[in-house]
């Protein structure tokens, strides 16, 4: 582990551990005795006695992890997995959907922090390196992943009886399925290690700005994908046009946001906290309304503060100091919802996808690399935090779902195992080759000396309480 | 309203909570009992203007539940001191005896009203119903604000041996109704699936104790936070499904995280924010919950009466048992007379755990005493005050009051020994 971590004795380890052991007993036992609640009281207490064991037991899995120089992100995942429907049934189906609900909040705060920590001067300084990896590292997955696609059909039963065109245009789309990256490992990593230099920002300014390009391929590709998938369907552009005005009308959102925020920051100061929720469950809600893009507005006032303002660092600062509480909830959650036995029968297909995106990854970092002019150190290990993927995958194959229901179910399926896969092995190899890069550590340019609690977030922070 | 606005107006109260109470800035502004939040929910709920419906709070029930716990907690957390000052064990002991005997006065003359009032007799026809609802209402009004002693020394600058004797009894007050509701909850729940005796508080204790192991010696703030809240929600979360009293669980985990932990000054530090952050929506959610119902006002009007009865007792003993006491005049009768945030919160807790007439006279008669504590109880306390030389003549700058409290400036009204700011909200 090489984020600063006070160095913790056995002693302290064997109480955590029992203190894991009892947390994981006590919620299965809870799950298996009668109680006396029932109806909205039962659900209620499910849900918070859920948040508050993945809570600790994700920070307790994460602290214990790091003896094995894993990130807290796969200790958050599997305490999720383990203690899921799928393996113990501590937490049941029905309170992990109702947990969801909060993914908003986490992937607002994921937003508004990738957004700040996009600064101008690092993407001016990268921008080389940034536009051909955008080209290179999305053209490649766009020719290599459907290509292995059409290459493993017997692997896939859905695609039997497609005829060429078809199967082109299912291929097609699990490419763009296979573009998205994931902002909220990325940003885990970063809340986590505190990494600081050319491999960061790079995996930074790339993994945010994948999402823009992912959402206008996706609306390219269906466009085109249509008319092979539905004889009946006409060739129209008109998604397109409600694309733009989605994305302009985000931007123009974020940039008002941004600027209300930072006066906030400057004239205020006070009850971050407080506002942020208000941003990640009010605001997310009437965007959503409005039929803009919420994670793109939020992005966009994250950049306008750091980069309109001074006050940046006050907002990473903040979000930084709920951040960790957020991380490990909505990650532990992510975990629980993995549908195990789903990749026990998909993976031959599942490993075979997650291979070949993560070797076109590779490829595309040396390519494009070889192309900006990149140091090595960043055609090494540009890639490796491309890998991760998580929610913003499973949504997409979930609208491709629903759009095609022909093939939709399966479609869904095989793209829940495969991001299992890069969802469990991303992060590590993210904060693998931050530390192979130099990039955490005190030694780390600007890494603050702080000092990592169980939790893994700084005691120094400052505004660590939400106040 | 919407459920989203509800939860927007929710936060916007929080906001300005955490700015009135949070210990900078506002402090000290609004009234001390926080009736306004009372008031202003019942104003915009259901039962007034309608602006909130019933189904709206209903989706914030955990919420609130959650506020409870919390409050519960915190009161755990600082059970015992005021500040960094330790409260001697007899204040400890008199402040329980007093809330013994104001909410044993106000569950008495409720319980009466069912006998002289044949229409709230006709409303709960049940012997064992008119109990429970006697005993909650006592519950809900066993306690005294140690909000209105804060009020004195942020707002009038008040510190001297009555400030500190009413703010000590009003914390030795305060787990009383907290652990009437444990005792109710357990007592009056249903009886099918009953978890045995002493579920909550050893649930509250273990936790507490694990809280205390896991935080070790050294203060880590972020630690702490996510401990506090990953703690706090399990044990909530455990005692709604167990069917234990949530408020006494938490205290419970409260005390034992404050005894076990090393740590304890820093812990009591930390959740000033919280306080503030969780009371005033806690106050304006349960403002909106009131409903007033004709057949019970009796029952609420017999609680309230029973109460300035027994502070009339209470006053009589302390006057005798304390010189300070009597220094303060019988003013000092009523100026322990303000009720607040832990009596509402109590009745909030009642009427989530037994909705219907139970739950909403219990929380009728928290906020009846709360709305009349403003009005009587706070001119006393500081009639009684003023009398006893603990106010100065001339009004503090707001902000001077906390310098004067750490750096006694020299000999005067602001040396003398008092309930530190912070200390006694």
């Amino acid at each position: 582990m090489s984020a600063p971590s006070p160095a913790k004795g056995a002693g302290t380890r064997l109480v955590e551990l029992l203190a894991l052991g009892l947390l994981v007993g006590g919620m299965v036992a809870l799950a298996r005795v009668p109680v006396p609640a029932a109806g909205g009281w039962l659900l209620a207490g499910r849900n918070l006695a859920a948040v508050g064991f993945f809570l600790l037991a994700g920070s307790l899995a994460s602290s214990l992890l790091e003896v094995l120089r894993l990130p807290h992100l796969t200790g958050f995942l599997l305490v999720g997995i383990v203690a899921g429907p799928h393996v113990l049934h501590a937490v049941d189906h029905g309170t992990v959907a109702s947990l969801s609900v909060a993914n908003s909040l986490a992937l607002s705060l994921i937003a508004l922090a990738g957004g700040a920590e996009l600064r101008t001067e690092s993407l001016r300084r990268g921008l080389r390196s940034l536009g051909w990896a955008t080209l290179v590292q999305n053209g490649l997955a766009l020719l290599l992943v459907p290509l292995a696609f059409v290459l493993a059909r017997p692997l896939v039963p859905f695609t039997r009886g497609m005829d060429l065109g078809a199967l082109l245009a299912v291929a097609l789309l699990w490419g763009v399925v296979a573009l998205t990256r994931s902002p909220s490992a990325v940003m885990g990593i970063l809340s986590q290690a505190r990494p600081s230099g050319r491999l960061t920002d790079f995996t930074v300014g790339f993994v945010m700005t994948s999402d823009v390009v992912v959402v206008v391929l996706l609306a390219l590709v269906v466009t085109l994908c249509r008319p092979l998938l539905d004889p009946a369907a006409t060739f129209s552009f008109g998604a397109l046009r409600a694309l733009g005005h989605e994305l302009l009308g985000s931007i123009a959102i974020g940039t008002t946001l941004g600027l209300a925020l930072a006066a906030y920051l400057r004239f205020v100061g006070r009850q971050i906290v407080l506002v942020l929720l208000v941003i990640g469950l009010v605001l997310v809600e009437v965007i959503g309304y409005l039929r803009f893009e919420w994670l793109l507005t939020f992005l966009t006032a994250g950049f306008v503060v750091q980069n309109l303002s001074r006050q940046g660092g006050r907002l990473l600062h903040a979000i930084e100091g709920t951040g960790e509480v957020v991380y490990v909830v909505f990650f532990a959650t992510a975990g629980a919802h993995l549908d195990l036995p789903l990749v026990g029968q998909l993976w031959p297909a599942a490993l075979l996808f997650f291979a070949v995106r993560a070797a076109a990854a590779v490829l595309g970092s040396r390519i494009s690399g070889a192309l900006a002019g990149d140091p090595p150190l960043l055609r090494r290990w540009g890639w490796a935090g491309l890998v991760s993927q998580a929610g913003l995958a499973l949504g997409i194959a979930s609208r491709l779902a629903s759009e095609f229901p022909a093939f939709g179910a399966e479609f869904g399926a095989l793209a829940i195992a495969t991001v299992a896969l890069n969802e469990l092995v991303g992060p590590v190899l993210f904060k693998t080759s931050l530390d192979r890069a130099g990039e955490t550590g005190p030694g780390a340019a600007g890494q603050p000396a702080a000092v990592a609690s169980p939790g893994g977030a700084p005691a120094s922070g400052g505004t660590a309480g939400p106040g | 309203m919407s459920t989203l606005a509800v939860l927007f107006v929710l936060l916007v109260v929080a906001y300005l909570g955490g700015f009135l109470m949070g210990g900078r800035g506002l402090r000290g502004r609004g009234l001390p009992s926080g009736s306004e939040w009372v008031v202003l929910g019942f104003v915009v709920g259901p039962s007034a203007l309608g602006a909130m419906s019933g189904r709206d709070l209903g989706a914030f029930e955990p919420i609130a539940v959650v506020a409870v716990g919390w409050i519960a907690m915190l009161v755990g957390l600082e059970y015992g001191t005021s500040g960094t000052r330790r409260i001697p064990a007899r204040r400890l002991v008199a402040g329980g005896l007093v809330g013994l005997v104001t909410g044993a006065g106000a569950a008495a003359l409720a319980w009466g009203a069912f006998r002289w009032a044949p229409s709230a007799a006709a409303a709960v026809p049940d012997e064992r119903d008119r109990l429970l609802l006697a005993l909650a209402s006592g519950a809900a009004l066993a306690g005294t604000t140690r909000n209105a002693v804060q009020w004195a020394v942020d707002r009038l600058g008040a510190r001297g041996p009555v400030t500190e004797l009413a703010a000590d009894l009003a914390r030795g007050q305060e787990v009383v109704p907290l652990l009437a509701v444990g005792v109710l909850v357990f007592a009056g729940g249903p009886g099918a699936v009953r978890p045995p005796v002493g579920t909550g508080p050893v649930l509250g204790a273990a936790l507490g104790a694990l809280t205390a192991l896991l935080l070790g010696r050294e203060m880590r703030r972020n630690w702490l936070w996510t401990l506090l809240l990953g703690m706090s929600l399990l044990g909530i979360g455990t005692a709604l499904q167990l069917g234990v009293s949530v408020a006494l669980t938490m205290l419970c985990l409260g005390l034992a995280l404050a005894f076990a932990s090393p740590l304890r000054r820093e812990i009591r530090d930390l959740p000033a924010w919280l306080e503030g952050a969780v009371v005033v929506p806690s106050l304006f959610l349960a403002g909106s919950r009131i409903q007033v119902r004709g057949a019970v006002l009796w029952v609420v009007a017999g609680a309230v009466a029973g109460r300035v009865a027994a502070q009339l007792l209470v006053a009589a003993a302390l006057r005798i048992a304390s010189p300070a006491a009597r220094r303060a005049g019988p003013a000092m009768a009523f100026g322990l007379g303000a009720a607040g945030p832990i009596s509402m919160i109590v009745g909030l807790a009642f009427v989530l755990r037994f909705p219907g007439l139970v739950g909403d006279t219990a929380l009728l008669a928290a906020a009846a005493a709360t709305v009349a504590g403003e009005f009587a109880g706070v001119p006393a306390l500081r009639l009684a005050l003023r009398r006893a030389g603990e106010i100065p003549d001339a009004l503090p700058v707001p902000g001077e009051v906390a310098n004067a409290a750490g750096t006694p400036p020299g000999p005067g009204p602001a040396a003398r020994p008092g309930p530190e700011p912070g200390s006694a909200r």
